[in-house]
């Protein structure tokens, strides 16, 4: 781990996830999911669990499985289940991650978000031109592709 | 040769100036560049080509999160009332009448809402109270817009009455599962007693100027918020 993210390793390994989905799960316990009211459950998982992961995700991109992992364990507990007890999920995931203006509840995609963070630094690498971090990857990586 | 027919294309409406520095734009919000909001919004754009049913009836700012969201979760017809329960095989065919025993009726959000002497009745007294009168619609989705809607008024009485509808149904929906689960039941008048004090807990707990008490509230509630 270095400055909270791991270092080395390779990002399309689900092994290097491990320590995000540990984290995810830490701050889920069993009372949060019952006692707290669908109001509670939903200002939890937006504000706290779905930002949990966002700083691994602004730097790496994240296998197909591990999105779905992180939305299953977000989904069982907004529907009051618990890690050996599933409940029925009444609304699909896709209509809550929809923005209330549309008919859902707001809730981020990874997926997407994962995408939109990404694109971040292409674009720094197209703006921010005297960036150290540039200087170390194109001294890294070379420059080509006309950038 | 035709990626040259194509770069001429793009160049012709292209003015190049001697002044301006070369900047990197990105299109689709030009003026601030790359946002990962925006971006984020855009992705989730293409996903949205299937939604189905929009309503803001849900979202009122005085009415507590969990209201809403099982407000949205009966619009969508996603209660977990007893015929969804059987659609869903968690309970048989025969055990999905309603609960409060009024004849052979299955137990749908619109007989919960409408068509149920108990419940519907609560709806009505609410009306009475609050000195509205509509015809009665078949459906829950135009039970709110007539609730809401069809006394007109400018937008203080429309969110009034926007409070008033979340509240019954809230009261509603907490004596069924009393019912069912809890075997305790009471009558119209309580649970109506039961909606004038939710919704002027909810009114008060947001306007902390509310000056009305019980007694006012129960007797004109448009006169204490100013909207009679």
């Amino acid at each position: 781990m270095y400055l909270g993210l791991p270092f080395g390793g390779d990002a399309r390994r689900l092994r290097f996830w491990d320590p995000v989905i540990e984290r995810l799960k830490s701050r889920l316990s069993e009372w949060k999911s019952r006692n707290l009211s669908y109001g509670g459950r939903l200002i939890l998982l937006k504000s706290v669990l779905s930002s949990l992961p966002v700083y691994a995700l602004s730097f790496f991109r994240a296998p197909a499985s591990i999105i779905s992992t992180i939305e299953s364990i977000l989904i069982n507990f907004f529907w009051g289940g618990r890690e050996d007890h599933r409940k029925i999920a009444w609304v699909d995931w896709n209509s809550i991650c929809m923005s209330k203006g549309v008919g859902g509840l707001g809730v981020r995609r990874l997926q997407e978000f994962n995408i939109a963070l990404l694109g971040k630094w292409c674009w720094r690498c197209l703006v921010d031109r005297e960036g150290l971090w540039l200087k170390v990857l194109t001294s890294r990586y070379g420059v080509s592709g006309g950038d | 040769m035709g990626l040259v027919v194509e770069i001429r294309n793009l160049l012709t409406n292209v003015t190049l100036q001697d002044t301006e520095l070369d900047v990197w734009l990105w299109q689709p919000n030009s003026g601030d560049g790359y946002i990962i909001h925006g971006v984020y919004q855009m992705l989730m754009r293409q996903e949205m080509h299937n939604h189905d049913f929009v309503s803001d009836a849900p979202w009122h700012k005085s009415v507590p999160l969990k209201v809403s969201i099982c407000v949205w979760r009966l619009l969508r017809n996603r209660w977990p009332t007893k015929d969804n329960l059987v659609r869903r095989g968690v309970i048989t065919n025969d055990t999905q009448l309603c609960v409060i025993g009024c004849g052979k009726k299955n137990e749908t959000i619109d007989h919960l809402i409408i068509h149920c002497p108990i419940f519907g009745d609560l709806l009505q007294q609410i009306k009475t109270w609050i000195g509205v009168f509509s015809v009665d619609p078949q459906q829950v989705m135009d039970h709110y817009y007539q609730f809401v809607y069809s006394s007109g008024g400018y937008t203080p009485r429309r969110s009034f009455l926007h409070l008033i509808w979340l509240c019954g149904i809230w009261v509603l929906w907490n004596e069924r599962n009393q019912r069912l689960f809890a075997n305790t039941a009471r009558t119209t008048v309580p649970l109506l007693e039961k909606v004038k004090i939710t919704s002027l807990k909810w009114l008060k707990a947001k306007n902390v100027c509310f000056p009305f008490g019980y007694h006012m509230w129960w007797q004109r509630p448009f006169v204490c918020l100013g909207i009679g």
